[in-house]
């Protein structure tokens, strides 16, 4: 079901120059995740009442700690976990270079996902864009030839996981208010 | 060549001082369009008052532009293993720290003195500098001869300056009315008393009433922020302030400590400086004490749903004032419907 999938979208890439630009757009290292930690940076400011903005600065403070609990889940996994890249066995329309790690579980899907799952505990329709933005993300890894749909599927599961795990990380809540309580002293929050 | 030239060779491989210096850019694009969004003085290169859209184009140039660039020029390196994701992260982050101070510098240097250079020039308006005791304000009076017109004292947020109500008191001046933009951004002047904040609306009240062109009967005071608690108090202590607008009053002292909220009235600089005595002052001035002397005048309430008063204020003021009319508006700061709203209500109750 996996490789089936993955040659289905796989396929999609090498036909037609303008999707193969957009895969390339979004596949990258650099767009969707600035894209992504822009919208942070959107929600720490966005809104004048005071109450929203403190939830909001709070999701943010969360986000940065769910993603980099993401990204450590995703290097224990490794540890014990290996599952070659899809162009090291099978016939594959490249459009990234490729990377050596392992496939499983897809990290920047991990990272994506954690972003857009935290904000989204918080502030719905911030949280479904970004969610878009991450999934639009693992789409593009898949055509892309960098990685197997499972591999996304397992990386969004690691970023949620992590999202809910940062929610009751011991002392983030403290750590999160003290920052707010900077950031109002400096008016920056 | 296409602006997605994915397929070139050209360019430095090494792409993390061109990330840098692309993510620094987005970061002040999303500033601006912040901005422009939510009405943030202290933040905006163009202030959001008198051209909201054009902040808004601004930040999706700042925000797009430079990542075509970036394609456009590194796509050799952009394809090719880069820096790990946590140096992105860092590298983000470094631009997004860089980006903020960047900004309010920016916002500073671009508005400050901005106001009575851009000045809304509206047919049938006259805008004159005139001089209180406190310092200058700004006049605007119906072009057209005749009158006695009805006159309208505009109130700011102490040490925000005039700005934030030009634009109502332009709108005033457009439905037939004289009004007076009372700002208090003298270097003498940073930090009033609520005494002085009070003396400067009653000193604009007196000069309105002297004019021949006013009618003394029909005078009216309408505040913006903690301009609205001034204009409650004024209103209570004048009897001859017929009717009293207040934008997003403060009303207690629930929002005494607004952090980034006083990036909304005024600039960093002016916001550092007045953010220490700001409690003094909002706990000084308490309409609420004083708002059972309104009574049976007209007071109409404007709270924008993300800012404005707590609802339990909103509650104590319902029940003191038996004429008073509640407005709920989106938000603040780019409201010219609810502006034209304000001057139509001033216009039918003065």
């Amino acid at each position: 079901m996996d490789l089936l999938l993955f040659r289905l979208l796989n396929d999609l890439a090498g036909h037609w120059p303008w999707l193969d630009d957009m895969v390339r757009f979004l596949v990258n290292d650099y767009v969707a995740p600035t894209a992504l930690s822009l919208a942070l940076l959107g929600l720490w400011f966005s809104g004048s009442e005071v109450y929203g903005r403190r939830r909001r600065q709070f999701a943010v403070v969360q986000a940065i700690a769910a993603v980099l609990l993401a990204n450590g889940i995703v290097k224990l996994l490794n540890l014990v976990l290996f599952r070659p890249r899809p162009f090291a066995d099978l016939d594959v329309t490249l459009l990234f270079y490729r990377p050596t790690d392992s496939t499983l579980p897809s990290n920047p899907a991990a990272v994506a996902f954690a972003f857009a799952a935290t904000v989204y505990l918080h502030e719905r329709t911030w949280g479904l864009w970004m969610g878009l933005v991450a999934a639009l993300f693992g789409l593009a890894r898949v055509i892309a030839g960098v990685h197997y749909p499972l591999d996304v599927v397992a990386g969004a599961g690691v970023g949620i996981l992590a999202a809910h795990l940062a929610q009751r990380l011991p002392g983030l809540g403290r750590l999160a208010r003290l920052v707010i309580y900077v950031g109002r002293r400096l008016l920056l929050a | 060549m296409s602006l997605l030239n994915f397929g070139g060779q050209f360019g430095n491989p090494d792409v993390s001082p061109a990330y840098f210096l692309v993510a620094l850019a987005a970061c002040l694009g999303t500033l601006q369009l912040i901005a422009a969004r939510y009405g943030y003085v202290g933040l905006a290169w163009v202030s959001p008052r008198w051209q909201p859209w054009l902040g808004g184009l601004l930040g999706v140039a700042l925000v797009t532009l430079p990542w075509a660039w970036f394609f456009e020029r590194h796509s050799a390196g952009i394809f090719r293993p880069g820096p790990a994701g946590l140096e992105l992260m860092v590298m983000f982050g470094a631009a997004a720290l860089a980006s903020v101070p960047l900004t309010l510098l920016g916002a500073t240097l671009i508005q400050s003195g901005a106001a009575p250079r851009s000045l809304p020039r509206r047919d049938g308006v006259i805008a004159e500098l005139v001089t209180l005791p406190q310092g200058p304000a700004w006049l605007f009076r119906p072009a057209q001869a005749g009158g006695p017109f009805g006159a309208v004292c505009a109130v700011g947020t102490p040490g925000a300056g005039s700005e934030a109500v030009i634009p109502l008191a332009t709108a005033l001046a457009e439905a037939g009315l004289v009004a007076l933009a009372v700002g208090w951004n003298q270097e003498d002047a940073w930090r009033p008393s609520e005494a002085e904040a009070l003396q400067a609306a009653t000193s604009a009240a007196a000069f309105l009433r002297a004019r021949a062109d006013v009618d003394a009967l029909r005078l009216g005071a309408v505040g913006v922020g903690l301009g609205g608690d001034v204009a409650l108090q004024a209103a209570a202590a004048d009897l001859g302030i017929r009717a009293v607008v207040a934008v997003a009053p403060w009303l207690d002292l629930a929002n005494a400590a607004p952090g980034l909220s006083l990036l909304r009235d005024m600039t960093f600089p002016q916001a550092w400086r007045w953010q220490h005595t700001l409690r003094q002052t909002a706990r000084q001035l308490d309409p609420l004490a004083h708002a059972r002397r309104l009574d049976l005048r007209p007071v109409l309430l404007v709270a924008p749903e993300d800012s404005g008063p707590s609802e339990g204020a909103r509650r104590r003021l319902t029940a003191l004032c038996r004429r008073l009319t509640t407005w709920r508006v989106p938000r603040l700061g780019r409201e010219t419907q609810a502006t034209r709203q304000i001057a139509l209500w001033l216009t039918e109750n003065l």
